[in-house]
C-alpha cells in the first residue's frame, strides 16, 4: 500500500503526476473492492434469498401496480416503476434481463416505448395506447406487428380516423383486443370500426372488447369462432336483436359475454329466438332494454353445471307486477342451482332504485364474512319512499330471506316494526351494514326494555341473561354513530349479546365527525362491549 | 380411486415438526395434490417437507384452512383473468391481515408457496413485496431491505442520463 506523507514543494512535477496516477489506480482498486463487498454484503439480504423468477414476478406485480395507480400522470407512471433499475446492480442487471417485464406497453411516450421496445426482444407485446394518436409510433417503434399478442387502444375519437386504418396488417398471435375511443364533449364517439381491420386475418382472437364503436358484425373481424370473451358496448349504430343472435350461435367456445347497452329497445325482436351458449359462466346484460324478463331468462340456454353471474340487467319503467314475476323467476334460479351466482340486478322506476346484490356461493368459508355465500345489497339510494325496502321484504318468500348472511342497508333504513318483523327471517345474518342507525339502535332498545335491571342483576347472579337474541348469527355491524346517546343505547343489547357468547367481532362506525373528544367517549363507551372498534370516515 | 375429502394427512417439516391436516386443505398445494394422487396406497408415513420449516407451515396452513373450498386457479383461468379484468395489486383484507408479518416471514412464505406449489399464496406474498416497494425512493427500498449502493460509476452516470431524461418530463 502507498504511504502518504506530505510532499515537499521541491518535489518534482511529473513525479507528482505519476504519484497522483498511482493514488487514483489504488483508489480505483479500493473503490472496485469496495463495490465488491458492497455487492457481496447484498447477497445477504433477505430480499436476496428470492429466486430470480420470483423476483421478477413482484417486479411485475410492482408494474402493474404503478401503471393503475389513478391521480397519476401517465408519463410518470413508468419513470415511477423504472425506480428499481436504480436500487442496485442485481436488481438493475435482473429487471434489464426479463423481457417480459418490458413486453406490456403503454403508449404514453415516446421515449418509454422505444425502451420497451428494445428491451423486450422478441417476446409478444401487449400494447396499450391511452389518450394520443400512435400513427408515427405503430410505423417506427412497433415495426413487427407480428409481434402483438394484446392490442388495447383507448384514444380521442380525433385521432381515431388517422390510427385505426393504420392496423392494416394480419395480427397472426393477436388474442386480445380491446377498441375503446373515449367521448367526445357531446358524449359521442362517431367512430367507426374499419371494416379491414387486421385484413381479417387474427385466427388466435380470443378476448374482443368494442365499446361505443359504429360496427358491423358481417365485417371479417367477427368471423372468428374462437372468442372466449366477448363484449359490445354501447355501439354507435343499432344492432338488430337477430343479427345478435346469429352472431352469438356462431361462438360455441364463449364464455364471457357483455351487451350493455348493445340492443335497443325496438330492435330486440319479440319472438326472440333460444340462445345456447354451454360454456357460458359470465353475462352481462345492462340497460339493454324491456326484453329481459323471466321470459328473456327462460330463453337463454345456460348449463346448470358451472358458474353464472347475472350482472348488471335492468327494467326501466316496469311496472311492479312485472318486477315480482321477474324477481321470482331470479330468486327460483338462484336457489334452484348450487353454483349460480347472481349479483347486481338493477331495477329502475322513474323515481324508484334498488340493486340488489344477491350472491349464492356453495364454498362455505371460514373467518369473519369477507365475502357472504349470499347477501343482499341495496346500494346507495336516496329516493325510496319511506319503508319501501321494508314493503319489499315483506313481499319476498321465507326461504329467499333465510339464507341471508349479509345485508347492506346505504341509502334507506326499516322502521322499528319492519326490524322486528325481520329479526326472525334472517338467522343466519352475520354481517350488517347500515347509513343510518337510528331506527335501527331504537329499535334494538324497544326489544331490550328492561335490559339495565337485567343485565345489573345478571352481573350480581354472575350467570348470562336468558333473552331472546336476535340475529344470533351477527358478527360484524358498520354503522355511523354520532352522539354519545346512540352509543350507550346500542351498547346495551351488544353487552347482553357479549355475555351470552355472542359478542360482535367487529364494530365500525362510520360518518364519525371529526372530534377528538367525541371519539374518545364513543371508544370508552363502546370498549366494554366489543374488542375490536374501526372507525371510518 | 380418490380418499374421501375428510382423510387426515400427516407432514413433517424440515425441523421435524408434524401437523396432521385435512387432506382438502393440503391439497392447496399443487405439490403435495400431485404427491397424493402418486400414492395409491394409504400411507401412514408422514409427507417429508424439507424445504418448510414448522412455524412457517404453520402460517401456511392457516392460509390453507382459509381458502379450502375455493377452486384452485388454472392456467387457463389465470389468463383469463389477466385478458378481462383489470389488474391491480389489491389483496383482500383477510389475506392482508393474514400477510402482516416480519419481512423475514414474508420471504419464507414466498419461498415456502413457491416450493409448494400455492399460487395464490404466492401471488399474496408478491402483490405484499410489491406494496412495500411502490412510492418508495431507491435509497428508501434501499433501507427497507438492509441492501447498499453497489453500482459501478459507468452505472451510476446512466442512471443519471435516464434521471435527467425523466426529470426534463
Amino acid at each position: 500500500m502507498t504511504t502518504i506523507t506530505p510532499q515537499s514543494s521541491s518535489y518534482h512535477a511529473s513525479s507528482i503526476a505519476k504519484l497522483r496516477e498511482d493514488i487514483d489506480a489504488e483508489l480505483a482498486i479500493l473503490q472496485a473492492r469496495i463495490r465488491t463487498l458492497h455487492s457481496k454484503r447484498n447477497t445477504l439480504a433477505s430480499v436476496y434469498q428470492l429466486p430470480p423468477e420470483i423476483l421478477v414476478r413482484i417486479f411485475s406485480s410492482f408494474q402493474r401496480g404503478v401503471v393503475s395507480t389513478p391521480y397519476m400522470k401517465e408519463q410518470q407512471k413508468y419513470t415511477e416503476w423504472a425506480r428499481i433499475l436504480q436500487v442496485s446492480q442485481y436488481w438493475r442487471e435482473l429487471v434489464l434481463g426479463s423481457k417480459a417485464l418490458w413486453s406490456n406497453i403503454a403508449v404514453t411516450d415516446r421515449h418509454w416505448v422505444e425502451k420497451f421496445y428494445e428491451r423486450s426482444g422478441t417476446n409478444d407485446l401487449s400494447i396499450d395506447f391511452k389518450f394520443y394518436g400512435f400513427a408515427s409510433l405503430l410505423k417506427s417503434v412497433v415495426g413487427d406487428p407480428q409481434r402483438i399478442s394484446s392490442l388495447k387502444i383507448s384514444i380521442m375519437p380525433s385521432y381515431w380516423e388517422d390510427t385505426l386504418p393504420l392496423l392494416k396488417f394480419p395480427a397472426p398471435k393477436l388474442k386480445v383486443l380491446k377498441l375503446e375511443p373515449r367521448l367526445n364533449d357531446f358524449g359521442e364517439t362517431n367512430c367507426v370500426l374499419p371494416a379491414d381491420i387486421f385484413c381479417g386475418e387474427c385466427p388466435e382472437l380470443r378476448d374482443l372488447y368494442v365499446d361505443s364503436c359504429d360496427i358491423d358484425l358481417r365485417t371479417p373481424l367477427f368471423n372468428g369462432t374462437n372468442l372466449t370473451s366477448l363484449c359490445i358496448r354501447s355501439p354507435a349504430n343499432a344492432i338488430g336483436g337477430i343479427d345478435m343472435v346469429h352472431f352469438l350461435q356462431r361462438l360455441p367456445q364463449l364464455r364471457l359475454l357483455s351487451l350493455s347497452e348493445a340492443l335497443t329497445i325496438n330492435t330486440v325482436p319479440h319472438a326472440f329466438i333460444p340462445i345456447h351458449i354451454p360454456n357460458l359462466t359470465w353475462l352481462e346484460l345492462d340497460h339493454i332494454g324491456l326484453e329481459i324478463n323471466a321470459q328473456f331468462l327462460r330463453l337463454i340456454t345456460i348449463p346448470e353445471t358451472t358458474d353464472l353471474r347475472l350482472e348488471c340487467f335492468a327494467l326501466h319503467l316496469e311496472p311492479m307486477p312485472v318486477f315480482e314475476e321477474m324477481m321470482d323467476s331470479v330468486i327460483k334460479r338462484a336457489y334452484g342451482n348450487t353454483s349460480l351466482v347472481f349479483r347486481d340486478i338493477d331495477i329502475s322506476w322513474s323515481t324508484h332504485k334498488i340493486s340488489v346484490v344477491c350472491m349464492r356461493n356453495p364454498r362455505p368459508r371460514s373467518g369473519i364474512l369477507a365475502s357472504p355465500s349470499v347477501q343482499l345489497d341495496f346500494g346507495f339510494r336516496e329516493s325510496f319512499p319511506n319503508d319501501y325496502i321494508g314493503q319489499w321484504f315483506h313481499q319476498l318468500p321465507r326461504s329467499f330471506l333465510a339464507p341471508v348472511e349479509a345485508l347492506s342497508l346505504e341509502g334507506t333504513e326499516l322502521s322499528v316494526d319492519n326490524w322486528n318483523s325481520l329479526s326472525h327471517s334472517m338467522p343466519n345474518l352475520q354481517r350488517l351494514i347500515l347509513a343510518d342507525a337510528t331506527l335501527f339502535v331504537e329499535y334494538l332498545d324497544t326489544k331490550f326494555p328492561d335490559v339495565i335491571s337485567e343485565s345489573h342483576l345478571a352481573r350480581l347472579s354472575g350467570q348470562p341473561v336468558t333473552h331472546d337474541i336476535v340475529y344470533p348469527a351477527l358478527r360484524s355491524l358498520t354503522l355511523p354513530l354520532q352522539t354519545i346517546e346512540h352509543a350507550e343505547r346500542l351498547c346495551r343489547p351488544l353487552a347482553i349479546r357479549r355475555r351470552n357468547g355472542l359478542a360482535l367481532e367487529e364494530l365500525t362506525i362510520t360518518q364519525m365527525a371529526d372530534d377528538p373528544a367525541l371519539r374518545n367517549q364513543l371508544h370508552n363507551v363502546l370498549i366494554d362491549t366489543i374488542s375490536e372498534i374501526r372507525w371510518m370516515p | 380411486m380418490a380418499a374421501p375429502a375428510t382423510q387426515q394427512i400427516k407432514i413433517r417439516c424440515n425441523d421435524e415438526k408434524e401437523f396432521t391436516v385435512d387432506r382438502d386443505v393440503l391439497e392447496r398445494s399443487v405439490l403435495i395434490k400431485n404427491m397424493l394422487e402418486d400414492v395409491t396406497e394409504q400411507q401412514d408415513a408422514p409427507i417429508p417437507l424439507p424445504n418448510v420449516s414448522g412455524p412457517v407451515m404453520a402460517k401456511v396452513l392457516e392460509y390453507c384452512t382459509h381458502h379450502r373450498g375455493e377452486p384452485l386457479p388454472s392456467a387457463d383461468t389465470e389468463q383469463s383473468q389477466d385478458e378481462t379484468r383489470k389488474r391491480t395489486t389489491d389483496i383482500s383484507e383477510w389475506d392482508q391481515k393474514f400477510i402482516t408479518v416480519d419481512q423475514e416471514m414474508l420471504f419464507e412464505i414466498i419461498l415456502a408457496a413457491n416450493y409448494l406449489d400455492i399460487k395464490s399464496l404466492l401471488d399474496v406474498g408478491c402483490k405484499t413485496v410489491a406494496n412495500m416497494i411502490k412510492g418508495k425512493t431507491p435509497e428508501e427500498i434501499r433501507k427497507l431491505f438492509n441492501i447498499v449502493n453497489d453500482f459501478t460509476p459507468e452505472e451510476e452516470a446512466q442512471i443519471k442520463k435516464e434521471n435527467e431524461w425523466a426529470e426534463d418530463r
